[in-house]
């Protein structure tokens, strides 16, 4: 009898676990957009939002993280990095970027491409193009990025970045520059103009 | 589960293979040889042409072929019998280190060439490594570890065959930790690599003198930073005072020996390359005496200063602000020593003083003065960039800080 109950408790736990919506993904109709109460940003397309509260960021997806997205990443205080993962290379988890609320324009493009680049999510990482850029009532910066993945993909996208209250904020744009860059540039960079800090 | 099982498998599939055919004593590799399908060397040269196959693809291959025919050329300046059997390509991987695989794939890393500084110590490590292709030393460990079971040797191999799913740092990871295993040798063959290596250095008429030199680099650099041990988990080759020993006294049986450092030619091959892998190492955040050392080494010409003290501005610069401590000369107290951006606007001005038309230190000087309320020297240093670099992308960052 036991045994029998054992074995009606697991189709029972997972028909219950099949219930349970998944909620690492929602998705985000077109209109204006309240990303965590940290950011506002209006789309006029379907996307495919992730949030996990163990990551510093969200995104937003058509077709897949790897293919296109547009990273918000929530705000980070003096001394902080924006990954506090542990590397593979333990000598250099301690040595990760850290954000100084006195850093100015360069050194804020400098502190995310470093931040990316320790990231090691790409092999090659390259910014350009920076000029002033504000977002909302910050006074920020935007920038081109250029970037090539340990399987030889490459990437192209843009980035923003400013500092509020002490506190650091960014989003970018990349996708694979063959397939997706050119088909989402138009929206990325429609979307990003339009954030706004919370 | 899967991992557990493919475990068992490969002690399964080896516990039946012989080595090389069944062979006890392992021969030198001839020139253009390749193993028997049966034996496990071709399962070694299996795997790692598919590391091989995706390296070539790889983003962090350096996309500078001609870079990596130059090396290929010194591989076969020194070696002509295994030209045709070894492929050099270079990493762009900010440690120093170079590796070969049981198939003929030797790897370079960036962090070695910017450490190089001729083509004679470049020579010097190509030489080492095609001596443990020529001696099969490959091989050699991965029957050593079959014998003593190093598990995590070939676990980290099995999963790689298992074909570890999902991100590209465990992609990475296992595929770095299979390439390193199979590079890392005995005491033994390292000294046996050495003395090939050495051989073929002197018979191509490079200077002897700069074999030990590299490591002895290399040991100085290690004794600045913060560990007495590589400066790579994978690599195997920061040599013990012993290594430079021997190949000094290797050098003294020599009757005939050359002089060819070829320092203007190496340097020609990686110049366009040295600011983003001097950025790289600064990035780094060794301690601030190590990366001095290492910008030291890459940069030692007289026409080159300028860069030398610009690069170490950027060394303090990227620290932010801090007050270096140390103690006073009786050890007794520690006391105050200038701050990061304070060093750093001295070696900026240094820098200036060596070549006043260099524009980008006029314009970190002026940043860095702005932040220390300096607002009249830093609104000369940023016009004085912007009048020497008219066509400044930057232009309306720097006007808007003037303003």
């Amino acid at each position: 009898m036991k045994f029998i109950k054992k074995i009606l408790i697991i189709p029972i736990f997972l028909f219950l676990v099949s219930c349970q919506t998944d909620k690492t993904y929602i998705l985000v109709e077109p209109g204006k957009v309240e990303l965590k109460k940290i950011y506002s940003a209006d789309t006029n397309k379907k996307w495919s939002q992730f949030q996990e509260d163990e990551y510093n960021f969200l995104f937003w997806t058509i077709n897949g993280y790897t293919l296109e997205r547009i990273v918000f990443f929530k705000p980070i205080s003096d001394g902080k990095s924006l990954f506090d993962h542990d590397s593979f290379f333990t000598q250099e988890s301690e040595k990760r970027p850290i954000f100084n609320s006195k850093m100015n324009k360069f050194e804020i493009k400098e502190f995310f491409e470093n931040c990316i680049i320790w990231s090691r999510e790409f092999t090659n990482f390259e910014t350009s193009n920076i000029k002033n850029y504000k977002i909302g009532d910050v006074e920020g910066i935007s920038f081109d990025i250029k970037a090539q993945n340990e399987l030889g993909l490459n990437y192209r996208g843009f980035a923003i970045a400013g500092i509020k209250n002490e506190k650091f904020y960014s989003v970018y744009f990349i996708a694979t520059e063959l397939e997706f860059y050119d088909k989402y540039k138009k929206e990325a960079k429609e979307i990003i103009s339009s954030i706004e800090i919370l | 589960m899967k991992k557990i099982f493919i475990f068992f498998l490969i002690l399964f599939i080896q516990s039946c293979a012989s080595p090389i055919g069944g062979a006890k004593k392992i021969e030198d590799i001839k020139p253009q040889e390749t193993p028997s399908i049966e034996t496990i060397e071709a399962g070694l040269w299996m795997q790692m042409n598919n590391y091989e196959e995706k390296l070539k693809t790889s983003g962090s291959r350096i996309k500078d072929r001609d870079l990596e025919k130059y090396l290929k050329d010194i591989l076969c300046k020194l070696t002509s019998e295994y030209c045709k059997d070894i492929r050099v390509y270079v990493q762009d991987i900010p440690f120093f280190n170079a590796f070969m695989a049981p198939n003929g794939m030797m790897v370079v890393w960036t962090g070695l060439l910017l450490r190089a500084q001729n083509e004679a110590q470049v020579a010097t490590v190509i030489g080492h490594e095609a001596g443990h292709y020529i001696k099969r030393h490959s091989l050699k460990s991965w029957l050593d570890a079959k014998a003593r079971t190093d598990l995590m040797a070939i676990l980290s191999i099995g999963l790689a065959v298992g074909g570890v799913p999902a991100g590209g740092d465990i992609f990475n990871i296992t595929q770095l930790l299979q390439a390193g295993f199979m590079a890392k040798h005995s005491r033994d063959n390292e000294r046996e690599a050495d003395k090939i290596g050495l051989d073929l250095l002197i018979n191509a008429g490079y200077d002897p003198i700069e074999a030990p030199k590299i490591w002895e680099n290399i040991i100085k650099e290690m004794e600045l930073g913060e560990v007495n041990k590589p400066l790579s988990f994978l690599a195997s080759h920061p040599a013990p005072k012993e290594r430079i020993d021997n190949l000094k006294n290797q050098t003294k049986e020599y009757g005939n020996i050359q002089s060819l450092k070829n320092t203007k030619e190496l340097d020609k091959k990686t110049n366009k390359h040295l600011k983003k892998w001097i950025k790289n190492e600064i990035r780094l955040k060794n301690k601030t005496e190590q990366t001095e050392f290492v910008i030291d080494t890459a940069l030692p010409e007289k026409e080159n200063k300028y860069l030398l003290y610009f690069y170490k501005g950027e060394i303090y610069r990227s620290r932010g602000d801090k007050i270096n401590k140390k103690e006073d000369d009786n050890n007794t107290k520690e006391v105050e020593e200038e701050t990061n951006y304070d060093k750093a606007i001295s070696f900026y001005k240094k820098s200036i003083a060596e070549n006043p038309n260099f524009a980008d230190v006029y314009r970190e000087l002026g940043l860095l003065e702005l932040k220390k309320n300096k607002n009249e020297n830093a609104k000369y240093n940023l016009s004085k960039y912007l009048e020497l670099n008219k066509n400044a992308k930057d232009a309306e960052i720097i006007k808007s800080y003037l303003n």
